[in-house]
């Protein structure tokens, strides 16, 4: 059979098993929870025809395809300044842009030093998946107590309730696993 | 494990996981704990700017993260230097019904110690190919299905690995494994019919020499002679000729004696099938090019030979490695076919003399006839008195061209080849075609004359086979009459060993 110009001279060795997931879909997702994410803290910028603001866009969902640290590092600022500059106090959903955040943060890193082509099993992403599940397991009561302060203002006692029950939610959380 | 396949690592490949673990000092810094660090002095300072805690909580995470790979780094020792890959690259099995495929088996390394990473990032590459990812976890077990040659000996994978933790921000350095090599013995076909030379020279086998001696063709009947043996004494002959009985008359009989073969192999080109890929830079060394041809040529003769109990020997033109001595036997076999495994392309060398046929030996030369050596040496051991022939290795081409300078190449490089066979014919030296080409078809009377890579007229480009057993009964023929008249022409001194 003749072989095209451009294409491999050689033949890929393939996975002989199930179980496993293509990069590519990884790569995606990873895109589109950018491109979400940021539709999120850009649609608050008044929309003037300009098409300028797709510009944040494409390089959030680049970082997911070109391994590029300064561009992984790009994208993560880009979203973390977008929201502290458009986002309202007290925005209640915050802790699902810190999921968010954090989740795009796994998935850039974990895309970042891996050839474009490839495959996950599903028992590595369970192992990112409960990994991620323990750092929200503190981020989370974070992002609620953080909410809880910026619309309580100076309300010492509450501010106070929710420190102590943090601590003796990280607490345990660092017992539980020391154990 | 396939038959015929073996896997095996070079000792050279693996100096460079050493390489690896000489940067291993830096194995656990990641490019995750700084993003995270840095995400974090962003939040925490733009929150304190701005007086908004809910800034300051998007950091927390990215804390979470940072801290978690300080305290990998700080438990991490120096005893925890990565020298091997934690993964290691098994060969299975050949899959039944696709012998052109292999199953590996990518496996955790049981040797290794366990570490903090619960994940390990494979990165494999097929030759030709650009690398592919595999990540797992570190336990897990995963098969691959790689392409294999179909015979030779090649790297059908170059893997390495780097591990890392659940939280992405603990990592090892990447480590370089030694690549899956595999060997495929050339396939043996069906058995040929051979010639042998006349001047055999061995004292067993199942050629009648023209010597003399122990064997089952008879030479003459004579008087009993002080060391005849008693065995040999002729009756019938004996009451015939010997009136009075006062003298025995024996039977003296030809010497049987076994043939030997020398094969040389032509390893400076390995041209593939597809014209288009001699223009290639990136070779395919899994297809089908003339030294696999060579190979299963090569191999095929062999066998035969060695099936008669005749002596088999084989060299390359290359001079890099030593000739292989002929010998008769099944180990032989194994050790022609390994070594014909091991034949790679090698431009030739300045060689301080040309190969030594053993005398009375066969000399074939499989070669793809693109330079003057290969004819130079036939016209050289033809000259000598061995029997020769040249078989030609160029697979069935493909005309896959794609510029007209290509073209034009091709059609300089087939004319060459043809002038140089066509002189080789014209001076005797039989050239038989290695690869299962197209019979090749007469030009009648008043028809065009033949494109330049059309086979040869006159059966000088037939199949291995149907040369060898034609050159075999023309020799067995004339050997009746060469017993008699002792007539040394180049057909005339070959003959059938079976």
């Amino acid at each position: 059979m003749m072989r095209r110009s451009g294409q491999p001279a050689g033949v890929r060795a393939v996975p002989d098993r199930r179980g496993l997931v293509p990069l590519w879909t990884l790569r995606c997702a990873t895109a589109l929870t950018a491109v979400l994410l940021g539709g999120v803290v850009w649609d608050g910028m008044a929309w003037d025809g300009s098409a300028w603001i797709a510009l944040p866009l494409l390089v959030v969902a680049a970082a997911a395809i070109l391994p590029s640290t300064g561009l992984v590092a790009l994208s993560l600022l880009l979203l973390v300044v977008s929201y502290a500059v458009n986002m309202p106090p007290g925005w209640p959903w915050l802790p699902v842009f810190v999921a968010g955040l954090h989740a795009l943060f796994v998935l850039y890193l974990l895309l970042l030093p891996l050839p474009r082509h490839g495959w996950i099993s599903l028992l590595a992403l369970r192992e990112l998946a409960l990994s991620y599940l323990r750092i929200q397991a503190l981020a989370q009561p974070i992002a609620v107590l953080a909410l809880l302060i910026d619309d309580d203002g100076s309300n010492l006692a509450v501010v106070i309730m929710g420190v102590a029950a943090l601590s003796s939610w990280s607490l345990w959380l660092v017992v539980r696993r020391t154990r | 494990m396939a038959e015929g396949s073996t896997a095996r690592g070079k000792t050279a490949e693996g100096t460079r996981a050493g390489g690896g673990a000489a940067r291993s000092k830096d194995a656990t810094r990641s490019p995750g704990r700084a993003l995270a660090l840095i995400v974090t002095l962003i939040c925490v300072i733009g929150g304190l700017v701005s007086g908004r805690p809910e800034t300051v909580a998007l950091a927390a995470p990215f804390a979470l993260l940072a801290l978690s790979g300080r305290i990998s780094s700080t438990s991490s020792t120096a005893a925890d230097t990565v020298t091997e890959p934690s993964i290691r690259i098994q060969t299975e099995r050949r899959l039944a019904g696709d012998s052109s495929r292999l199953r590996l088996l990518v496996t955790p390394r049981s040797t290794a110690k366990p570490s903090a990473s619960s994940l390990v990032g494979v990165t494999l590459a097929a030759p030709g190919c650009p690398a592919d990812a595999l990540v797992l976890r570190a336990d897990e077990t995963c098969p691959f299905l790689a392409d294999i040659p179909v015979s030779g000996e090649v790297a059908v994978l170059s893997y390495g690995s780097a591990g890392f933790s659940a939280d992405l921000t603990a990592t090892t350095d990447f480590v370089q494994a030694p690549p899956v090599r595999v060997t495929i013995l050339p396939q043996l076909g069906p058995s040929l019919a051979g010639p042998v030379s006349r001047r055999l020279s061995g004292l067993s086998g199942s050629h009648t020499s023209r010597r003399p001696g122990e064997g089952g063709e008879l030479r003459s009947i004579a008087p009993m002679q002080p060391g005849d043996q008693q065995r040999r004494i002729d009756w019938r002959a004996t009451a015939r000729r010997s009136a009075d009985q006062d003298r025995l008359m024996v039977r003296r009989t030809f010497a049987d004696a076994e043939a030997s073969v020398f094969l040389i192999i032509d390893q400076a080109h390995d041209l593939p099938a597809s014209t288009e890929d001699w223009f290639a830079t990136g070779t395919d060394v899994l297809g089908q090019g003339s030294l696999h041809v060579a190979r299963t040529a090569a191999a095929t003769v062999a066998a035969s030979y060695l099936a008669a109990g005749d002596r088999v020997g084989l060299d390359d033109l290359s001079g890099t490695r030593r000739a292989l001595r002929t010998a008769a036997g099944a180990r032989q076999l194994e050790q022609i076919r390994t070594r014909l495994a091991g034949t790679a392309v090698v431009p030739r060398r300045r060689r301080r003399r040309d190969p030594l046929p053993p005398q009375g030996a066969v000399v074939m030369v499989f070669s793809a006839f693109l330079d003057d050596e290969p004819a130079r040496l036939l016209r050289l051991w033809h000259a000598q008195g061995h029997p020769v022939v040249g078989v030609d290795c160029v697979p069935s081409l493909e005309r896959t061209e794609t510029s007209a300078a290509q073209a034009s190449t091709v059609r300089l490089t087939l004319l060459r080849r043809r002038l140089l066979l066509e002189e080789l014919r014209a001076e005797g030296i039989t050239v038989l075609s290695g690869s299962a080409r197209r019979a090749p078809r007469r030009v009648p009377d008043g028809a065009p004359a033949a494109a330049p890579d059309a086979p040869l007229v006159d059966g000088a480009l037939m199949d291995l086979g149907t040369g060898l057993r034609l050159l075999a009964r023309r020799a067995g023929r004339s050997t009746g009459a060469g017993r008699s008249t002792a007539s040394g022409a180049a057909p005339s001194t070959i003959r059938s060993n079976r």
